[in-house]
């Protein structure tokens, strides 16, 4: 009997310990904040990309774009950045540090448009149903009275308009949010040459400033076709290009 | 042939009586001049008319026979007009010009022939105009270009974009009085060349044992396109030549009169063809910093200040002194460099020389510093083009430290002011993060944000969705129409409905109790006819239906079978005796009839 009780107590010990141990173990974000504030930013930013790969968090992406901007690798912050303010639009602090890095990098700083803010009011697939959903409504409200041959309601005249005003307002929100899918930043700290076809041997058409935006015009192998901020257009390779919604 | 020469004789009789009041004459000015040397051929029209001023017409080309050995060069025109009033008569004249230089390599007579050409419709014809070539001589008079003429020194050889002075010398002989100048023409399409300065440098030099008046201008000639570049330059000056006859047989000799009463003369001077190599610049070691400074430079670099506060400026000024193209240097570029933000620089340049080759060129970077501590200075890199060693030099100056301490300036806080006189004074709770701290600061809560999706227009989700929609909307479309159709159409809600009792009536009719088979049989041959003729027959006897099949074009086959079934449930309703093979006769026998109506 003593020796059951025994065995008991130490069961219940090696429990307690156990539990103690796993409450007092930090998760990556935490070692990785820890790791920044001790300016160990190597450490934080491997920590923040475990963090990343066990959950994506804008905070995570937001950190490991400071790192990234510590550790002399702007290009990469921007990119970090840009992700995270995909992932949380209205976030304030995001959004200035990400001009900060631009201007830092030469490249333009201004306030976002009132269309983009509008737009991401709402998360793209929330747009796309609420699209979706209208144009139906909008199709039945129109066709099954006339089926029917019954006079149209008040009730259904008010559907009709309200579907109307959603397709308004989401197909343009909508597109605007595709389209800021369909692009990407320079990651590298050097200036990247743009070339006519998709080949490091072809000719340079034209050059793209680290960190600088750029829409997906196509893609083929190893390379995409981008539109620059600056106008410039021509095939990058993946290497050194990153889409948003990678 | 008579009649040909009568017509021509009369043409020309009345083109010449119509164009009366129109000379002209040819001549060359002068008409005697030494080998290579340049003389005028001078085709003269005057036009005179009482009545209202003549109006020109201008002659592009002249149909002058060739002259072997006589170069005819540079056409160009000139027109004048004047009126005389005679006792009250006007009488208006024009006189136009066609002035083309003639030069002959060889001594001898040169005679232009009459010749005829087109002017108004009519026909004029130019006379006759010889010129004179002699060869020169010790004692012979001097000629034209010798006494005057246009030189300009410029290099054999130039790179793109290298600006270089050159100087035009206009030559005028001691015995040639200079009356005027027109404005300088170039030929000079390979580059940018600066304005023919308004004042020249005077001096004298003996040039082939004869002494000139030399009027000098400096110009800066800059190529703009490689390869063989021609230069030519064109001044055409105002000029009283010495005349032999006056001043050789005169006893006063040439002199005051000579000078104020002689007669000026107009010629076009140009310098000597020439050629310029213009090179492009090598790109073998060209650094990176170069931005087109071709010549022979030294940089100082310095800064105000070494020591400042947090967002108060401080200046770095570089200082390029020597000689080249100061025109197209620009400022180094600045690298972005942390902790320090930057704007482009002001310039001031201090010439040393009339034509900006060699002085000085200042820029001056504004740089405030964002945080506080040790901070350096950008590294400054300034590389140009040395033409004489062929080579491309780069200058390079070490960074500057500055001491940066944080800076005094109040910070701008958003509490509320507090009103009342005898209150506190406000205390600032808060305090404003500088960029460079704001970027020091983590998130430190993580939270879940918005799913990033990419092919949302292809995934499955989007695709049940619209599915789903367009089965709803069709089924609920389809409802619709049914349902309006049968509260509308009477013949098909009869026929709606005596299918769904035909359904009904044709599964009893597979019970095995004849009772139960005969009387749905006839239910549904009656049902069936139903449908087929869209009329109520549901309690009609086979004479009626008869009726109803033959209307519709039912076979006589199947009328006889029905009749047949009739019979035979009359039968055996009647009789009440049936077997049962009979009974699976009459089944297959009501196949037959449904499937046929």
């Amino acid at each position: 009997m003593n020796s059951f009780y025994r065995t008991l107590a130490l069961y219940i010990l090696t429990a307690i310990a156990a539990f103690a141990a796993t409450s007092e173990t930090e998760t990556p974000f935490q070692a990785g904040v820890e790791a920044y504030q001790n300016a160990e930013y190597e450490i934080a930013e491997a920590q923040f990309i475990a963090a990343l790969t066990l959950n994506e968090t804008a905070a995570a992406r937001h950190n490991l774009g400071l790192a990234h901007f510590q550790l002399n690798a702007p290009a990469e912050a921007v990119w970090q950045l840009e992700r995270a303010q995909l992932l949380e639009p209205f976030n304030a602090g995001y959004r200035y540090k990400l001009e900060a890095v631009r201007q830092e990098l030469g490249l333009f700083a201004g306030s976002a448009k009132w269309y983009t803010l509008a737009s991401a009011a709402l998360p793209t697939k929330t747009w796309l149903t609420l699209a979706t959903v209208s144009f139906w409504l909008l199709l039945a409200v129109s066709i099954l009275p006339r089926l029917s041959d019954t006079k149209i309601s008040i009730g259904l005249k008010t559907l009709r308009a309200i579907s109307t005003a959603a397709l308004i307002f989401s197909i343009p929100s909508l597109w605007i949010n595709l389209r800021l899918l369909q692009t990407g930043t320079i990651t590298t700290d050097q200036v990247a040459s743009l070339h006519a076809a998709p080949a490091s041997a072809a000719p340079q058409s034209g050059t793209a400033r680290p960190g600088e935006r750029a829409r997906i015009l196509d893609q083929y192998n190893h390379f995409y076709k981008i539109e620059t901020e600056g106008q410039a257009t021509g095939w990058i390779s993946k290497d050194v290009f990153r889409p948003l919604a990678d | 042939m008579q009649l040909r020469n009568a017509f021509l004789i009369f043409a020309l009789f009345t083109t010449s009586t119509l164009i009366a009041e129109i000379r002209v004459s040819a001549r060359f000015e002068p008409a005697r001049v030494a080998v290579g040397s340049t003389s005028q051929y001078i085709v003269e029209i005057v036009e005179t008319d009482d009545s209202k001023k003549p109006a020109a017409e201008r002659i592009t080309s002249l149909p002058i026979p060739s002259e072997g050995g006589l170069t005819l060069r540079n056409g160009r025109t000139s027109n004048s007009q004047s009126t005389r009033i005679t006792n009250g008569v006007s009488e208006y004249s024009i006189t136009q010009q066609i002035i083309i230089e003639a030069v002959s390599q060889t001594a001898g007579n040169f005679t232009i022939p009459a010749y005829i050409f087109e002017y108004k419709g009519g026909r004029l014809q130019a006379p006759a105009a010889t010129l004179n070539v002699v060869e020169g001589s010790a004692d012979a008079a001097p000629t034209v270009d010798e006494l005057i003429f246009l030189q300009a020194n410029a290099p054999e050889q130039l790179y793109v974009g290298q600006t270089t002075s050159i100087l035009l010398k206009l030559y005028v002989s001691s015995s040639v009085t200079l009356r005027g100048l027109n404005p300088l023409e170039r030929r000079a399409d390979g580059f940018t060349v600066s304005e023919l300065p308004e004042e020249s440098a005077e001096s004298v030099e003996m040039f082939k044992g004869r002494r000139y008046r030399v009027y000098t201008w400096s110009l800066m000639i800059t190529p703009i396109s490689a390869g063989p570049q021609t230069l030519d330059f064109q001044l055409t000056v105002s000029a009283q030549m010495p005349d032999e006859r006056n001043t050789r047989g005169s006893q006063f000799g040439g002199g005051l009169f000579d000078n104020f009463f002689g007669r000026s003369e107009r010629f076009n001077l140009y310098t000597p063809p020439t050629q310029i190599d213009v090179r492009t610049l090598p790109t073998e070691g060209k650094p990176k910093s170069f931005s087109g400074a071709i010549g022979n430079f030294t940089m100082e670099v310095t800064s105000d200040s070494s020591s400042t506060r947090v967002e108060e400026p401080i200046m770095l000024s570089i200082k390029l002194s020597g000689s080249g193209n100061f025109d197209r240097i620009k400022g180094p570029e600045m690298p972005k460099t942390k902790g320090w933000r930057s704007y482009k620089p002001e310039f001031t340049f201090e010439p040393n020389d009339l034509q900006s080759l060699k002085g000085m060129k200042r820029f001056d970077y504004v740089f405030i510093p964002e945080k506080a501590g040790s901070l350096k200075l950008p590294e400054v890199k300034f590389s140009y083009f040395d033409p004489k060693t062929e080579k491309y030099v780069e200058l390079s100056a070490p960074t500057i430290s500055a001491e940066v301490t944080p800076s005094s300036r109040p910070v701008m806080t958003t509490a509320a002011t507090l009103t009342e006189e005898n209150s506190a004074p406000a205390i600032n709770l808060s305090k404003a993060l500088s960029p460079e701290e704001l970027l020091n600061t983590l998130d430190y809560r993580p939270r879940k944000g918005r799913q990033i999706e990419k092919n949302l227009l292809s995934s499955p989700w989007f695709n049940y969705l619209n599915s789903a929609a367009f089965v709803v909307l069709t089924a609920s479309g389809i409802l619709i129409y049914r349902g309006k159709r049968l509260h509308q159409n009477a013949e098909y809600a009869l026929a709606h409905q005596a299918k769904q009792a035909l359904k009904v009536t044709v599964k009893e009719a597979q019970s095995n109790d004849a009772a139960v088979f005969y009387r749905s049989a006839q239910d549904a041959i009656r049902l069936a006819a139903s449908v087929r003729v869209k009329r109520n027959l549901r309690s009609a006897d086979f004479a009626e239906l008869e009726v109803s099949f033959k209307q519709s074009q039912v076979t006589n086959e199947v009328i006889e079978q029905v009749r047949s079934l009739f019979n035979e449930a009359d039968n055996h309703r009647f009789s009440g005796r049936i077997h049962s093979a009979d009974l699976q006769q009459a089944r297959t026998q009501l196949n037959t009839i449904l499937k046929a109506l």
